[in-house]
């Protein structure tokens, strides 16, 4: 694609403004950790998971319409591999992210085909993965391999990139968080636009009777949906456990993630790519502000929790779509042509959005 | 012997106390089709008011449970007329993502006004632990468990015998039905939640002489009202009642054989197989065109 | 005699499609007046929009000379409007008496035509026979016969009848037409919505034809019958006798 091209595509002003905002929004990214101190840094890192586990969650929840709270056990497990595999066994701690990623899959798979196998429907759906995850987190909790109650230290001496392990600099841990970032929004991009399996995703979340009738195999794909997503969301629980050097059932298979990830997701606006991101580093954003008025409240989290829960129960309520639906809407009736947005621009808009994930890599 | 006996005893007891929370979600659930995934806050609505009345007789106790579980009730009518009811039009995941969230700020709410974890009440029953079958048997419990049974038996008249169950009933079987002979079904949905709400609360009142409050325990408890309510069928109030007890013998028999932590997965990972086996035990809405 | 339902330029809409379009409709009180029109051309919806359960836009609808625009289907039903719906809409794990009995409303209204409990029992003795039998188990004739009960229990002042021979075997048919006869001759206005063209225009004094949604032609029945429309095989009419076991 030639440079020419690439500034074709943005021809309205929405997406001119939208395309400027990434651009920023990218090079402040690559910047902010050589700009501000060490503390800040992380602030960022942490950021980014968030951002991370709210896309990844996004594939299936918001992509593919199921409403899954088995993610949860995806971070998790992503968490006690690298805890497991390399600092009690020894493991290269990217050999045992790939492991975790491919056991958070295999459970994803799993799920999804004996859910649909059974005819689930969507509360059941929910209900069944919010049981599996507790299940998982009770299992941790007593298990000697897990930590049980005390959970597992990092005392792996190591550094370097092989080892994922900086002792004092968090620069390049939040570097590496952002390339993993980058690179898995760019797939889904790339997938959700150019693959058949990644288009498909929108018409099963629309009516999956309806896209089984277009000849779409929903059960594969659904599948194939919940797989990838946790096989995923695996990563950000594994970047994590090597931030914070700690794991425990209550740390990494706390529900409060799980739940969070879908909150996260809706605020942004689930159906978008960008939304997630944009909500889960806002997320960590405000958290770091509100944590600096009152450093020693413990309460501070739970005001903002419930400051989360309310604004998602808001925007449901009106039947709001989340932020970046909201933020595009605003721009289209500033600088639109004042035309009705018709199924075209609805799709223009979704290109947009693919669009302006690919600026943000 | 005498274990299994504790642990028949303890079960049915505790198991009474999850019929009655899976009595109002089922209530909901049966009567307006909504999945509420707030339900087991509901509850924590009975345990935290009393811990906050704090009462010290048996007087107080009944006065603060009266006036908390009317408080829950309220809580409920607005909830329901707030919330649930604009998403009764709605595709399926705005309730679930809807009551989900309620759940979660209830439970920061209980954290930020209560927290110290796991406190309980003294116990406010005229009697001290009895003997039963040589099985000491605390208080609270026992009083909890026969009270939940009266008042599991006082719903059950409400729904077949009262004007306001046949009401309800009429919403339940079929909502077109309900329009047609001029039935107000957004009253019965507004005061069905509210009297979800306030069984829920009732039970949350029982619990909390015996069994220590934190705010996750919300989460735990929605879990086992709709284990009892999946289990129990969505057809009739018995299933439920049985599916309680149920529930109540496997976690007491569970927490004797293995560790706390391990009887609680083995039952989530029972309840999965639960809803494999037996997806129709919610059966979705089709959606209703009325406006 | 005063007018039972009056609508003027009523549109009513099933999800975002406009349906019923823009229909002007006149029920005389104390008639028995047939809406016939073939599958599909709008008649269902435009009762669920009298109803109040689709929605609607209207220049005028008045319900015995009152302004109901905007009312909620129970305020309806209680100002004496009943449907009874094509699918019956009973309560299937209730009684036939327990049917009968939810309806008990506690309007003060003098006015309507109230049948007491053993009045529709004479009306429908099947119904007397199955009293304590639970809805669900009726069969397609006796579930007609519990609707249409179950409707004048509520003491309508105008009887929407969706259907009331869909499905139903010919002896069954006769038997509930004559009960629509009987209960007409009391005096209650009724609005007769058949696919069975000769069978409604034989029991009504006037018809509207709808179709696509439109009213294209408002005029006597007798006048009706002998008319083009029919003969055109406009209506989806087809020879008497050969409209059972449609649904």
């Amino acid at each position: 694609m030639t440079i020419r091209e690439l500034f074709a595509r943005f021809d309205t002003p929405v997406k001119k403004i939208n395309a400027v905002i990434a651009t920023v929004a990218i090079v402040v990214a690559v910047i902010y950790p050589l700009a501000v101190e060490a503390p800040l840094v992380s602030v960022g890192f942490v950021a980014l998971i968030f951002a991370m586990r709210n896309f990844t969650w996004n594939i299936a929840g918001g992509l593919a319409g199921l409403l899954s709270l088995a993610h949860v056990a995806a971070f998790g497990i992503g968490a006690f591999a690298v805890a497991i595999l390399t600092w009690t066994h020894g493991w290269n701690v990217w050999l045992a992210i790939l492991v975790g990623m491919a056991l958070s899959a295999v459970v994803g798979v799993v799920v999804s085909v004996i859910m649909s196998r059974f005819g689930v429907n969507a509360f059941f759906f929910a209900l069944g993965t919010l049981a599996l995850s507790l299940a998982l987190a009770g299992i941790a909790a007593s298990w000697s391999v897990t930590g049980r109650n005390e959970g597992l230290q990092n005392l792996t001496a190591d550094e370097g990139l092989l080892h994922l392990q900086w002792f004092t600099n968090p620069v390049p841990l939040y570097y590496v968080a952002l390339v993993m970032l980058a690179a898995m929004v760019i797939g889904t991009a790339w997938m959700v636009k150019r693959t058949r399996f990644g288009r498909s995703l929108a018409f099963i979340r629309e009516d999956p009777q309806m896209a089984a009738s277009m000849g779409i195999d929903v059960v594969r794909n659904q599948a194939g949906a919940m797989g990838l997503s946790m096989g995923l969301t695996a990563v950000s629980g594994s970047l994590m456990a090597q931030y914070t050097n700690f794991v425990s059932y209550d740390s990494v298979l706390n529900m409060e993630i799980g739940i969070a990830m879908m909150v996260g997701a809706i605020i942004g606006g689930s159906a978008t790519l960008a939304g997630p991101i944009v909500a889960g580093i806002g997320i960590a954003a405000l958290d770091e502000v509100l944590r600096s008025f009152d450093v020693s409240s413990s309460n501070v989290s739970s005001y903002t929790q419930i400051m989360y829960a309310v604004i998602v129960i808001l925007l449901v309520r009106f039947g709001t779509d989340g932020i970046v639906p909201m933020w595009n809407a605003l721009l289209e009736r500033l600088f639109g042509d004042g035309s009705e947005p018709g199924p075209d621009d609805l799709e223009d808009e979704r290109r947009n959005e693919t669009e302006k994930e690919v600026a943000h890599a | 012997m005498s274990t299994l006996t504790q642990i028949l005893m303890t079960g049915v007891l505790q198991g009474l106390i999850y019929a009655l929370i899976g009595l109002g979600l089922y209530l909901i659930f049966s009567v307006m089709r909504v999945v509420n995934f707030a339900h087991g806050f509901f509850v924590l609505i009975g345990m935290y008011g009393l811990l906050w009345v704090a009462p010290t007789s048996f007087g107080a106790y009944v006065a603060g449970t009266l006036v908390v579980v009317a408080l829950a009730g309220v809580f409920g009518y607005v909830v329901e007329r707030t919330l649930i009811e604009a998403t009764l039009q709605k595709p399926g995941h705005a309730q679930l993502v809807i009551t989900i969230s309620l759940g979660l700020a209830m439970q920061y709410a209980f954290q930020i006004a209560f927290p110290e974890p796991y406190q309980k009440i003294a116990n406010p029953w005229p009697f001290d632990a009895i003997q039963v079958l040589g099985v000491t048997v605390g208080s609270g419990r026992l009083a909890a468990g026969v009270v939940s049974l009266v008042l599991a038996l006082a719903v059950s008249w409400l729904v077949y015998r009262t004007r306001f169950g046949a009401l309800m009933r009429a919403c339940s079987q079929s909502l077109e039905g309900a329009v047609h002979v001029g039935i107000n079904y957004t009253r019965v949905y507004r005061a069905t939640f509210a009297l979800g709400a306030a069984i829920a609360a009732i039970a949350g009142a029982l619990l909390i002489p015996f069994q220590p409050v934190s705010p996750h325990l919300g989460l735990d408890l929605t879990i086992k009202a709709f284990i009892v309510v999946v289990v129990g069928g969505s057809e009739s109030m018995w299933g439920v009642l049985s599916a309680g007890i149920l529930l109540g013998i496997a976690e007491a028999a569970g927490s004797i054989l293995v560790s706390g932590s391990l009887a609680t997965s083995a039952i989530y990972l029972l309840f999965l197989a639960v809803i494999l086996v037996r997806p129709q035990g919610l059966v979705l809405r089709r959606k209703v065109s009325t406006s | 005699m005063d007018t039972a339902l009056l609508v003027e330029q009523f549109s009513v809409w099933r999800g975002r499609s406009e349906i019923v379009r823009s229909i002007d409709l006149t029920i005389p009180g104390g008639s028995l007046v047939a809406l016939v029109g073939s599958n599909g051309a709008g008649k269902t919806t435009f009762i669920e929009g009298v109803l109040g359960i689709l929605p609607t836009r209207a220049t005028r609808f008045e319900l015995f000379g009152e302004d109901v625009r905007g009312r909620k289907p129970w305020d309806l039903v209680n100002s004496g409007l009943v449907v009874v719906p094509q699918e019956r809409r009973l309560f299937p794990a209730m009684t036939v008496a327990e049917n009968l009995d939810i309806v008990q409303t506690k309007t003060t209204r003098s006015d309507g035509v109230t049948y007491t409990r053993d009045e529709l029992y004479d009306l429908f003795p099947r119904l007397r026979e199955r009293a304590t039998n639970f809805a669900g188990t009726l069969s397609g004739g006796e579930r007609s016969m519990l609707a249409m009960a179950r409707g004048l229990a509520l003491r309508p002042r105008l009887l929407i009848l969706d259907e009331p021979s869909l499905g139903l075997a010919p002896v069954v048919i006769d038997s509930i037409m004559a009960t629509i006869r009987e209960v007409s001759q009391t005096g209650l206005s009724i609005l007769l919505v058949e696919q069975n063209v000769h069978q409604a225009l034989s029991m009504s004094s006037w018809a509207h034809v709808l179709d696509a949604g439109a009213v294209v032609a408002s005029e006597s029945s007798d006048d009706l019958r002998g008319s083009q429309l029919l003969e055109s095989g406009y209506l989806g009419v087809v020879p008497a006798g050969e409209e059972k076991g449609i649904g």
